[in-house]
């Protein structure tokens, strides 16, 4: 394990994935971010306080291109020995050592790392749906709430049976299953509408992908419909995401339908088995 | 109480005079007359017969007699209503759940075993889901008599039933006064109607911190064994805390199983390898605008695309501009011949999602061993049966037979 261990500035990596914290679930996410069917495998540094807990990754080809850093993550000294600044993304697990207060220590790193760089992609574990407010005060991009998700998920299944099923299809990692890809609309497709768009990935049998959606940017609004605008009179902007857009309609007021035009920037969610190649499918 | 006074007051007068006309020799003195107002008091509260007075009525005498027993028993019924109602409201003043009626035969119930930090969650969560169905949902536990009310709106429709473990049966005794067997009524049946399948109970583990971590899973799953035992037709949707607990499940007949933290895990894993990500999964699983509650849902295959294939039944979705829905897969029903030895929930039923060509699910199957991918895109649906369904997001349940007969 001695071994393991080495100084951040021996790492000499970037682009890569820093996870804070090793926990009992840290093994199957490794096993997840470096499964065969993940096309660019990136370095992962773990800090950790308990370096001890972690494996001896010698003999699993999974846990090839894994360092360690021993600290706190918390500590602005730890992420930067783990390369912070040159990182992808940063996975921030909750702590389960401090079981309740965990959300704590993950609002503290989220500071922490807001600190030295805001914006890094952070994805942010968190217990308790009490505290997700305190996160809108950092740049955390995405939350996974495992209280809003474990009612979200037992509801869902109790609604729709058989529904839990497909989510752990859509989730799992692998190369026979389907996960959900973010694309930029290929450039051709620009200028022509979202149902064009989707006849055509229909008619593309041998990639068998299903387009579920898109995510565009609109000028955001106050609760009295103005449209908002910056200390230098420019319209602030929001991202939106629309899953299946519908036919259009007198009685609804969305820009979003199926005859919605593309436009560049704009992109689309897609399930397929591996990452799509919607630009060279649809030439 | 004024109609309780009227009735007796009528009833008692009309016997007296129906005794006085007709039968006066009966009757020795005047008190034996007012002695029927007392008989009819008797009648009217409790709708039983004052035993022996009977012999001294006349024809007349005795129909009055009878109408003041249906009387009584209409009214004794009135009376516990009110109580009950009374009961009902006190309780619900107090802000906490009411107590399902004894021997009230709920109709395909979501049942939610046991209490734990997620409970005020998932009955928010299914309520949001649900629109305004309301649908009823009980609570069963030791301690269910002391859950409160956090939202009026949410809680509608919502009982308790307090159970004791350390009677034997306890179990089966609620379901056999509670729980109606008609499974032919309830919607999970008419999705699933290979399944015959009636009201739906989830399992929530024992989370107290007193709570021995090595024997959570074992006892909930042993909970729902118990159910199994004598109740084979519910739904059972289990909580799991451990990954390691699914080895306990082989060869039950549990229909589903959630380990959140799989979930949670594998969740963050694609947050990494797809930013944005989570936004999506966010929205499908119900968190999402309450306005658009766009979510995968489940629909019968009309019997006029019965016989086409998955393929044939894609394209005409895409073609018409009106069905608002994405087509995710299908979920076939399995005859004996089908069933294999894949991870079956419902062991009735397979989930295919984005169904391949037939020649990638066979390099699927030859490189990866794969059981993903059991039918491919020319999977002729509802062959000889008319069990399967199609998969897909929408905002609401789509009847497809709708677009069928307007074309």
């Amino acid at each position: 394990m001695e071994n393991n261990t080495k100084l951040a500035n021996d790492f000499g990596v970037e682009d890569h994935i820093i996870i804070c914290n090793w926990t009992k679930k840290s093994d199957l996410l490794v096993k997840e971010l470096h499964n065969p069917s993940v096309e660019k495998k990136r370095p992962i540094i773990v800090i950790t306080e308990n370096p001890q807990d972690v494996p001896d990754f010698e003999e699993d080809e999974t846990y090839r291109g894994i360092m360690i850093v021993k600290g706190n993550p918390s500590n602005e000294d730890s992420l930067k020995r783990a390369g912070i600044e040159s990182a992808a993304t940063v996975i921030i697990l909750a702590d389960e050592r401090l079981a309740d207060t965990a959300d704590t220590k993950t609002i503290m790193t989220t500071i922490a790392i807001d600190h030295i760089i805001p914006d890094i992609h952070v994805v942010a574990e968190v217990l308790s749906a009490s505290n997700l407010p305190f996160f809108a005060y950092t740049f955390v991009n995405e939350i996974i709430c495992l209280e809003l998700l474990t009612e979200r998920l037992l509801a869902q299944s109790c609604l729709t049976p058989g529904v839990s099923f497909i989510f752990a299809d859509l989730l799992t990692q692998s190369s026979d299953t389907n996960e959900i890809y973010v694309e930029d609309i290929p450039t051709h497709y620009i200028g022509k509408t979202f149902q064009e768009l989707r006849k055509a990935i229909v008619a593309l049998d041998e990639q068998d992908i299903i387009l579920i959606g898109l995510g565009s940017s609109t000028e955001k609004t106050d609760s009295g419909g103005e449209i908002m605008v910056d200390h230098h009179g420019n319209s602030i902007m929001e991202k939106v995401l629309i899953i299946n857009p519908k036919a259009k309609s007198k009685s609804s007021s969305t820009k979003y339908h199926k005859d919605y035009k593309l436009i560049k920037g704009d992109q689309v969610y897609l399930i397929a088995y591996s990452r799509p190649n919607l630009a060279e499918g649809l030439k | 109480m004024l109609i309780l006074i009227s009735v007796w007051f009528i009833g008692g007068t009309l016997t007296i005079l129906s005794q006085w006309i007709i039968s006066p020799e009966v009757q020795k003195s005047t008190h034996d007359y007012l002695q029927y107002y007392w008989i009819v008091f008797i009648e009217v509260t409790s709708g039983f017969d004052v035993g022996g007075e009977v012999k001294r009525l006349n024809t007349l005498s005795f129909g009055i007699t009878i109408l003041m027993l249906i009387a009584g028993m209409i009214i004794g019924g009135l009376v516990s209503g009110q109580i009950i109602a009374i009961i009902l409201n006190a309780a619900q003043k107090a802000g906490l759940v009411a107590e399902a009626p004894n021997n009230f035969k709920f109709i395909d119930p979501i049942i939610i075993f046991g209490i734990n930090k997620h409970l005020h969650g998932i009955i928010s969560s299914v309520r949001r889901i649900d629109g305004n169905a309301n649908r009823d949902i009980i609570i069963i536990d030791e301690e269910a008599d002391e859950i409160s009310i956090l939202d009026e709106s949410d809680y509608k429709n919502i009982w308790y039933i307090k159970s004791d473990p350390s009677r034997r049966n306890y179990l089966k005794e609620i379901f056999d006064r509670n729980i109606s067997s008609d499974f032919k009524q309830s919607d999970i049946n008419q999705l699933y109607k290979a399944s015959q399948k009636s009201c739906r109970v989830i399992l929530l583990p024992n989370q107290k911190k007193d709570s021995n971590l090595e024997f959570i899973d074992p006892e909930t799953i042993q909970k729902a064994m118990e159910i199994e035992t004598f109740k084979e037709n519910v739904y059972t949707i289990i909580q799991l805390q451990s990954v390691e607990s699914k080895r306990y499940l082989k060869g039950k007949q549990i229909d589903e199983w959630l380990n959140i933290s799989d979930y949670s895990t594998k969740m963050i894993a694609q947050a990494a390898l797809s930013p944005g990500i989570t936004n999506i999964f966010n929205n499908i699983m119900g968190g999402g605008n309450e306005d658009t509650n766009e979510m995968i849902r489940l629909s019968l295959i009309h019997d006029s695309l019965s016989n086409l294939s998955f393929r044939d039944i894609k394209n005409w979705i895409v073609n018409d501009p009106n069905i608002d829905c994405i087509l995710l897969g299908f979920c076939k029903f399995l005859k004996e011949d089908d069933k294999g030895i894949e991870r079956l929930r419902n062991p009735n039923y397979y989930f295919q999602i984005n169904p391949v060509e037939p020649h990638r699910q066979k390099y699927y199957r030859d490189t990866y061993n794969s059981m993903s991918v059991k039918f491919n895109k020319d999977t002729i649906l509802n062959e000889g049966h008319q069990n399967d369904l199609l998969v897909y997001f929408a905002n609401k349940n789509i009847a497809f037979d709708q677009y069928i007969k307007r074309r």
